[in-house]
């Protein structure tokens, strides 16, 4: 303990590390915790920090991680260590310009971003499209807390316009090498008829690496709004209106619209609901907010997968609500402060 | 009584913390040297009645000015004054040097049987016995001794709730008398401000405590007794949620309860209102809980009014590690490691100054850390949680995590507002946003996952826009026909905006 803090504190000292500074009392930081006391009132604080926070969004991710190794092999594994190690460059050479201290949130982007990807996505894809998201998406509006759209939604969706083959014809079926373009919604648009829903529980199907085992990403939104890390009102009011919705929907065209449950559990509208709509710094951030956007989501999600050419929009339905998000918040903080009456 | 302003579901209940201070009474005797702040008694020069030299008794009226806002100062020990400090506003003060005896002078005109007495001499009682100035804005007695005139108060409200991180016990404030005297002590009250209904306020576990204590009241024929439960939620305790929750009023930024014709007060005060009329006490005592983990043991201790603190802390202070000590509230009071006890003092929180953190600390299950997110297993397992005074974190950028927006006690949304005043567009907008509502209660910095000290930054915003002139109080004493705004009596209150407005057209 001693030792580390001698250690920390004469490597801060060393003239010639000044310029990677940020690195190292971000490590301290990890390592020895703050050593920061309060000044004055409020004089004891709440232990939640960002580490904390960000940790816990980490550990919800566990179950969904641990499924894609399983299911999809060694690779997976290499398409989290590629989006990290390329990532984090980015984030610390930001990180170095600024002189801040390393943030924290990148630990969550870097692991929803392979997660998010088919299994077969090769790695230099994934390396670009990490690349992208974290400087195009977070960076370049000046880091942590005042980007507009979901970091790893901006990759995302780079590589799939960039790159649509890549991205959506070929794709793996757990413990399997066989490649197929059958992800159950396209296969439900193009027959219209679904895979068993245990079979999506237990993501026997094909699908993006993190998105298939979907006991485990149920376990984990239980984790976050048990632990009001991430907001409830957005999780269940997106997925709430992509059931409403699909309910209206098959009820009106069968044919066109997939039914309900079905709705719910292929895809990656459970992945998006509790992992990426939920980001606070992307979302609303009132309470009333929360539900509109949940709720827009929810809607924009449907009406992509039965008129648009995709078969999935979990990814656009996020990042235009997104879009929205500063709307939203202005308008519901309007209603409800309204101007002084004079 | 309907509540015309919807109760804001904020708050934030502190649960299971170690270091609670126990039922006992100790006395801590009486010490060799007080010092007393006449600052007080109100007045613009302050005057002491005493020279150096002089020999004082305890109970002695040491400062009173009754042309001024104020109550009188009085001598807490018998002995002899040491030294007059002559200071601008609190820094007069005079020390006495006790002879160790542990005597007091009564107030003349005190009675077993208070009802005889007329409205005049009780007033003079709590006036003269300085009773009077231990509630925060005064007790209001013809003397001037608050921003209202007794027959102005139309709400009485003796409020218990738990809702620090560490409160007094009642029972330990009773201090061997029974409720009876706190019964007594409403009574005297009533006949005073005779148009004053009374409520009786505590959290869920102050029920019947507060049952017990109605029931004395009307065995003595005391009408118009309320009894209200509130949630052990902090700020619940404070009159700005008070009012609202209580009495369905909306609460005047800017101005106290008082204004509204309301007396708030606790168990200690009303105690010293009934000492002084039947048994002649004067108020030199103070019965303060010890709190927090840095004290070895926590009783309450009884002492004089004046008296340094780090002398009868001696005893109890875990000398381990060094301890910040802290007055009433953690987090708002302030730091009296070198004060002495006065007036208002009812809890001294000693809380180990930890300036580094575990390492590791945000990997760790946290059995006793308190937090607002669930994140740790103290939500979620029965130990005891622990205080300090380590950050938890490092600072980063706001992530709008809206922790600090759920619990603000008075609905706005501190998130928004910091936002603003950090980036220094601070104009009407905030105003509307509600900015002025905000009772620094500091529960917004408390909860915040960046660490941000959103509380000062609002602050910080209130106070640049009233050096703007975008103060809302003048508009508020206009609508609201507030109480005790006549010029001269903004010493406890703030200062009269009225007049303030007039100097600035």
């Amino acid at each position: 303990m001693k030792i580390a803090k001698t250690l920390f504190e004469g490597l801060k000292k060393n003239r010639l590390l000044r310029p990677v500074k940020p690195i190292i009392e971000t490590l301290e930081g990890i390592v020895l915790g703050s050593p920061e006391a309060t000044s004055g009132a409020p004089h004891f604080l709440d232990h939640i920090e960002i580490k904390r926070y960000m940790s816990t969004v980490i550990m919800a991710m566990i179950p969904a991680t641990v499924a894609a190794v399983v299911f999809f092999g060694w690779y997976v594994l290499a398409m989290i260590l590629i989006s990290y190690v390329v990532g984090g460059i980015i984030e610390v050479a930001f990180a170095l310009i600024r002189k801040k201290e390393i943030e924290e949130g990148f630990l969550v982007t870097g692991l929803i971003f392979p997660l998010i990807l088919p299994p077969t996505t090769p790695l230099w894809v994934v390396a670009v499209g990490i690349a992208f998201g974290v400087f195009f998406g977070k960076e370049v509006f000046g880091g942590t807390g005042r980007n507009i759209f979901n970091p790893a939604l901006v990759g995302r969706i780079f590589i799939t316009i960039a790159f649509p083959q890549i991205m959506s014809a070929t794709w793996r079926m757990p413990f399997s090498d066989v490649i197929t373009t059958a992800t159950p919604l396209a296969v439900y648009r193009s027959a219209q008829t679904t895979v068993p829903y245990l079979d999506l529980l237990l993501g026997q199907v094909a699908g993006s690496t993190g998105e298939v085992f979907r006991i485990g990403i149920i376990a984990g939104a239980v984790l976050l709004m048990m632990t009001r890390v991430s907001s409830w009102r957005i999780t269940l009011s997106y997925l709430g209106s992509v059931a409403l919705f699909a309910l209206i929907g098959h009820a009106l065209g069968p044919q066109t619209f997939a039914p309900p449950l079905f709705q719910l559990l292929a895809g990656s509208v459970l992945f998006g609901a509790v992992f990426m709509a939920t980001d606070p710094v992307t979302s609303p951030a009132t309470k009333p907010g929360k539900f509109i956007f949940g709720i827009g989501c929810g809607i924009i999600t449907v009406l992509i997968r039965t008129f648009s050419g995709f078969t999935e929009g979990v990814m656009f339905s996020i990042v235009i609500m997104n879009a929205f998000t500063p709307l939203i918040d202005n308008a519901v903080v309007n209603l409800k402060f309204r101007p002084a009456k004079r | 009584m309907a509540n015309k302003r919807k109760r804001a579901s904020g708050g934030y209940r502190f649960t299971r913390f170690s270091g609670q201070p126990q039922p006992d009474v100790v006395d801590a005797g009486v010490p060799p040297v007080v010092t007393i702040d006449l600052s007080t008694a109100g007045g613009t020069s302050i005057r002491a009645l005493v020279e150096e030299g002089e020999s004082v008794k305890a109970g002695q009226i040491l400062a009173r000015d009754d042309a001024a806002l104020g109550n009188p100062t009085i001598a807490t020990v018998n002995g002899t004054v040491a030294e007059i400090r002559r200071g601008r506003g609190s820094g007069t003060a005079v020390a006495i040097r006790s002879d160790g005896t542990d005597s007091w002078k009564t107030v003349e005109g005190y009675s077993g049987d208070w009802k005889s007495l007329g409205a005049d001499a009780l007033e003079k009682l709590i006036y003269l016995s300085g009773a009077s100035a231990t509630v925060g804005g005064g007790i209001p007695t013809r003397f001037n001794s608050a921003a209202i005139e007794p027959g102005q108060v139309e709400h009485l409200l003796l409020q218990l709730v738990p809702a620090e991180v560490f409160n007094p016990d009642p029972s330990a404030v009773l201090d061997g008398r029974d409720l009876r005297s706190a019964a007594e002590g409403l009574g005297i009250l009533r006949k005073i401000m005779p148009e004053a209904a009374i409520h009786l306020v505590g959290g869920r576990k102050q029920k019947s405590l507060l049952a017990q204590l109605q029931q004395h009241c009307r065995q003595s024929r005391l009408d118009q007794i309320s009894l209200h439960t509130l949630p052990a939620k902090y700020p619940n305790h404070r009159e700005e949620v008070l009012i609202p929750a209580v009495l369905g009023q909306e609460y005047p930024h800017g101005y106290s309860a008082l204004n509204l014709g309301v007396l708030v007060l606790d168990l200690q005060a009303l105690l010293h209102v009934r000492d002084a009329v039947v048994k002649g006490k004067p108020a030199i005592q103070r019965v303060v809980a010890l709190a927090g983990d840095g004290f070895s043991r926590r009783p309450h201790l009884r002492m004089r009014i004046g008296t340094p603190l780090e002398q009868p802390l001696e005893g109890y202070l875990n000398k381990q590690r060094p301890q910040r000590i802290v007055r009433n509230s953690l987090l708002t009071g302030g730091v009296v490691n070198q004060g002495v006890v006065d007036p208002l003092l009812a809890t001294l929180i000693a809380v180990p100054e930890d300036v580094q953190g575990p390492p590791l600390a945000f990997s760790r299950p946290g059995f006793r850390t308190d937090s607002y997110s669930r994140t740790f297993l103290a939500n979620f397992l029965p130990f005891n949680k622990t205080v300090d005074t380590n950050l938890h974190g490092e600072h980063r950028p706001c992530i709008a995590c809206t922790y600090c927006d759920s619990v603000c006690p008075v609905g706005i949304l501190p998130h928004l507002l910091h936002r603003y005043v950090q980036r220094e567009v601070i104009d009407e907008n905030l105003l509307r946003l509600r900015i002025f509502d905000c009772i620094d209660c500091n529960l917004c910095t408390y909860v915040c996952t960046s660490k941000i000290p959103l509380a000062e930054l609002i602050r910080q915003g209130k106070r640049q826009l009233e050096a703007e002139g975008l103060d809302p109080r003048p508009e508020q004493a206009r609508k609201r026909a507030l109480k005790g705004l006549r010029a001269g009596a903004g010493a406890a209150a703030p200062e009269d905006p009225a007049t303030l407005e007039e100097e600035r057209t």
